[in-house]
């Protein structure tokens, strides 16, 4: 689906579709990986768009229901929800879990503080995060 | 310095508060003795639980419990890493406990525990718990959402103490290129390579960076993906579906009910109630979670055994960690 997304919008940049879509390179970029939050990324090794991952007590943050960041490259305002290939976090004291479905079922991808990784449970699968572990 | 406000430990005291007052506790009480089924020599109950399955890659990622044990013995040496750069008054937070009903395996394969699902569906105990913690509720929750960083989890680093810690600089962000461009001293000492995060984790498994290893993690994933496509499972999942079929539903297996969009609101509908507990109840007729997970646990065990080498550096860094905390 990524591959086909990509040469769809390979193709749409070099024709005349071009006039009508939002460069990149004018986006103002909205958001990066801040402290004190993770963040999901739309391709491998913490490249392409990001949405950032915090405030999980609030719904529906949690359930993944938003897109990428809009001009943070590569895949901004795709759906989040099972489109994430990579994380980190820039929490320092705290782990994040992605999980493979909805309402922290399923598999999940741990994200210690401070690390980044290639999600695989959760590669495109990613439906619902928590804080890791879960506490009391 | 940290902020005085140590916002975990409000929205953990938060959570136990809605755990103790009852409802919760006797729902689990209740689900101790429903899960009869003893078959499998890795399957066991504990008090106050579900039964608890344990799957081979247990050995080689902490569970939640050592986690949470494991973090907070990493705070000890953070601290002490943080008063050899000359914090002296810096403190870690204390790690509340994992949540003990939380397992490896509790929620992997879905819900399970019809006590639960009889009053909070799809949506695990602590979900709800969670919500009816914040003042107003899920709406206040909803617009809250707002896109400003939260600190709500962990206590605020000034920026000495977020270079000394991480080793890196708050605005340059975590990856490799901005690690090296960030001081290498802060107050004229040393800071070790990725900070007293880092340390302390090195520290702890002799060496390593992590404590969950990417090996073992992806393995852990992969497993539960072949798993799926495995052929005592998938006809599990035809008896299963057949079984929910007569009760009036139509769902090819149960993760596709549990992510029904239906269902993917905070409330909790009658409907979901209806569905989570038919799926519960031909769980149990169709022994489907003893059979996904014994194929699951097979899978896995070859895929380890495939990377022995790796794998055993990484059981022997668990092990070393966690002789720290026992």
């Amino acid at each position: 689906m990524k591959s086909m997304r990509a040469a769809v919008a390979a193709l749409a940049t070099s024709g005349v579709l071009v006039l009508a879509l939002p460069s990149v390179a004018q986006a103002e970029p909205t958001g990066r990986c801040y402290p004190e939050m993770a963040c999901l990324y739309y391709n491998s090794n913490q490249a392409g768009a990001l949405a950032q991952m915090y405030h999980i007590e609030n719904y529906p943050a949690y359930l993944f229901t938003g897109t990428f960041n809009r001009g943070t490259g590569n895949g901004d305002t795709e759906l989040l929800k099972n489109n994430a290939a990579s994380a980190d976090s820039r929490y320092w004291n705290q782990a994040v879990r992605v999980h493979f479905n909805s309402w922290y079922k399923g598999p999940y991808d741990v994200v210690e503080p401070q690390t980044r990784r290639n999600l695989n449970a959760t590669y495109n699968n990613n439906a619902s995060w928590n804080y890791h572990p879960n506490g009391v | 310095m940290l902020s005085e406000m140590n916002m975990k430990r409000t929205r953990i005291s938060l959570l136990a508060m809605a755990v103790a007052s009852g409802a919760v506790m006797a729902g689990y009480a209740a689900s101790a003795g429903t899960d009869a089924d003893a078959a499998g020599g890795d399957a066991t109950s504990i008090a106050g639980s579900a039964k608890v399955r344990t799957l081979p890659i247990e050995q080689y990622l902490p569970t939640p419990a050592e986690f949470a044990k494991l973090s907070q013995a990493g705070g000890k040496l953070q601290q002490k890493c943080m008063q050899g750069l000359g914090f002296a008054s810096f403190q870690a937070p204390e790690q509340g406990p994992a949540d003990p009903r939380e397992t490896f395996t509790d929620l992997r394969y879905g819900t399970v525990d019809a006590a639960q699902a009889a009053r909070t569906g799809y949506k695990p105990a602590f979900v709800a718990a969670r919500q009816n913690a914040k003042a107003g509720g899920p709406a206040a929750a909803a617009a809250a959402d707002g896109p400003a960083p939260s600190a709500a989890v962990e206590p605020v680093l000034n920026d000495a103490e977020w270079l000394a810690m991480t080793g890196t600089t708050k605005e340059a962000g975590d990856l490799a290129k901005a690690k090296q461009a960030a001081p290498s001293q802060v107050q004229g000492k040393d800071i070790p390579p990725g900070g007293c995060i880092a340390e302390s984790t090195r520290t702890l498994t002799g060496g390593g960076e992590q404590l969950y290893a990417d090996l073992a993690q992806d393995i852990n994933g992969q497993s539960y993906k072949e798993s799926v496509k495995d052929s005592r499972v998938t006809k599990a999942f035809a008896a299963w579906s057949a079984c929910m079929k007569g009760k009036g539903y139509s769902y090819k297996d149960p993760m596709q009910a549990n992510d029904d969009p239906k269902f993917a609101v905070p409330t909790v509908s009658a409907e979901e109630i209806a569905v989570a507990t038919a799926d519960v109840a031909c769980k149990n007729e169709t022994k489907l979670v003893d059979v996904w997970h014994g194929a699951e646990a097979q899978i896995q065990q070859k895929m380890i055994n495939a990377k022995a080498k790796e794998m055993d550096a990484i059981k022997k860094a668990k092990q070393t960690a966690l002789a720290h905390v026992q």
